[in-house]
């Protein structure tokens, strides 16, 4: 498997690129030339410089060390979301496909109701009714998108529960749980993962999509969707400001979606047969 | 084990609107007695598989009853299924399908022990070692995984794996489909040699009628869901005694089919 994604250039370029942002996520602090939050209204958008190498924005901090830091939020947000997203899938859509044809209905139609709303209203919705906050930005994000994990989840279950392999281990005595963790969750993580990999682009997206409206992180946060947002009023005078963290969103999202459809080609291309 | 199947019915309904009927099974009743070699046959559509998953406990019969022994087995719960797995075993059509792609072949095979029986490690190691041998495979085999194995050495280990708790029917469901001749040749003499060194009950269900001719002692014949004939095997195709056993019969290879109307 990892010969195969090594094999292919498309996975290559999207691995490079997280690789990339998780190591600037990680090591922001040491690769930061300044304090990102640090305001010096002197140096209002002052050009490039050695000591401030992309220049300072409209509150004079510099821009370089705000991006550098804003690979943290999108990292540092939306793993841990995808994390919690991927194990209320995993539950609920494998409990759907086992759970009997009640669970499977009641659950379907759940899921039918907030797949029909919007996530980011219900996103907007849910921190304006709790607030700014990281916690808070997790729990609409969750609610937004938990619906789509389990379908996908019971969609790939729905597959692997008619084939004959599980067949055979339930002659072979396996209990529903041993069904569910030793043979259901092994077979549809190759195809989750895919899944998973595409939607961190989604979050990152979402995530920045909130702070561009002003919702989920306080003002003047150095995430890259904030940073659009203050340099969106400078868009004719200083249009580079809105480029930059543009095109860190950009890169970040096509890493993950070029390094999930790569994933998804070299699965889909099947198992080599004797 | 002698095994009876007492008026077994079985109605598909389908989940859409109209709620179309389907009797996948109407009435089925026969007995194989212990030790006993019985080949079921019939077309594509005739109930045969549904049959066996109805003996297995894997899906309920919609009327009917099926004993072991004359004890009628009910799973009604994981515990009295998991005794009737001890017992019954089946043999899937597709080798390659009917193994967890993610599972070396040791674990395909020790699955069932680790499930069914009480054993030690070192037992089931050698618990395996030996039903591999006994399945003329080479031990080098059992850290691959499914996929690297040929579509008879994958049947091979499905046989092995039905083996594995040493239960007293095991029922084939088209278990030699797909093989080339040679190897379906090959199977089927396993198969002749396992049940005369086992001596369980084999319930061998095949669309072949050539096939039920050469290994079964008796045949029954199925033909919309109903028994059509149930008759002792001589090993040719004069015992056959329904028009539609003999239609059956004449579709077979042609040396053997030549011989349908002896």
């Amino acid at each position: 498997m990892i010969h195969k994604i090594l094999k292919n250039p498309q996975a290559v370029i999207g691995l490079v690129i997280i690789a990339a942002v998780l190591l600037t996520a990680l090591i922001a602090p040491l690769l930061a030339p300044n304090d990102p939050e640090a305001v010096d209204v002197m140096l209002k958008f002052g050009k490039a410089s050695s000591d401030y190498p992309m220049g300072n924005d409209a509150l004079g901090r510099c821009v370089l060390s705000r991006l550098l830091y804003g690979a943290r939020y999108s990292m540092g947000v939306s793993l841990p979301i995808l994390g919690l997203l991927s194990a209320i899938g995993l539950f609920l859509g494998t409990l759907s496909v086992c759970g009997g044809r009640v669970m499977n209905t009641v659950l379907d139609f759940i899921c039918d109701i907030f797949i029909s709303l919007p996530q980011l209203v219900v996103g907007i919705a849910i921190i304006g009714m709790l607030g700014d906050g990281f916690v808070n930005i997790v729990i609409a994000i969750i609610v937004g998108m938990w619906a789509w994990f389990t379908r996908m989840v019971r969609a790939y279950a729905q597959v692997e529960m008619g084939k004959d392999y599980i067949l055979a281990a339930r002659i072979s005595g396996c209990g529903r749980l041993k069904l569910v963790f030793r043979h259901l969750i092994p077979n549809i993580m190759p195809q989750f993962i895919v899944f998973i990999t595409t939607s961190i682009a989604t979050t990152i997206l979402m995530i920045s999509t909130f702070a561009f409206l002003g919702l989920g992180l306080p003002s003047g946060t150095s995430e890259w969707g904030a940073m659009l947002k203050d340099a969106s009023s400078c868009i004719y005078n200083h249009p580079e400001m809105l480029v930059y963290p543009g095109v860190c969103i950009l890169v970040t999202a096509a890493g993950f979606n070029l390094f999930g459809e790569a994933l998804r080609d070299i699965l889909m291309s099947g198992e080599d047969t004797l | 084990m002698k095994l009876t199947v007492q008026n077994i019915s079985k109605i598909y309904t389908s989940r859409d609107k109209n709620q179309n009927k389907l009797n996948a099974l109407n009435d089925v009743s026969f007995t194989v007695n212990s030790g006993e070699f019985c080949a079921i046959v019939g077309e594509s559509g005739s109930g045969k598989s549904t049959l066996s998953q109805i003996i297995t406990g894997l899906i309920p019969a919609t009327s009917g009853k099926v004993f072991f022994n004359d004890v009628e087995l009910a799973c009604s719960n994981s515990k009295k299924q998991k005794e009737l797995f001890r017992k019954v075993q089946l043999v899937l059509q597709d080798g390659k399908s009917a193994l967890d792609p993610h599972f070396s072949i040791y674990n395909c095979i020790a699955e069932p022990i680790r499930n069914l029986c009480r054993m030690s490690r070192n037992d089931e190691k050698n618990r395996v070692s030996e039903l591999i041998r006994q399945m003329e495979l080479s031990e080098d085999i059992l850290q691959r995984k499914p996929h690297e194995l040929s579509g008879g050495q994958q049947k091979r280990v499905c046989i092995a794996r039905a083996l594995a708790v040493d239960p007293e029917i095991i029922i084939f469901d088209e278990a030699i489909s797909g093989l080339d001749v040679i190897l379906r040749k090959s199977i089927l003499d396993l198969l002749k040699r396992i049940h005369k060194e086992n001596g369980c009950t084999m319930l061998f269900i095949t669309h072949d009628m050539d096939v039920a001719l050469y290994m079964a002692s008796r045949i029954i014949v199925m033909k919309d869901g109903r028994i059509v004939e149930d008759t002792a095997c001589s090993g040719k195709p004069g015992c056959l005694t329904h028009p539609y056993s003999k239609m059956l019969a004449a579709a077979m290879l042609p040396e053997i089919g030549n011989n349908a109307d002896a």
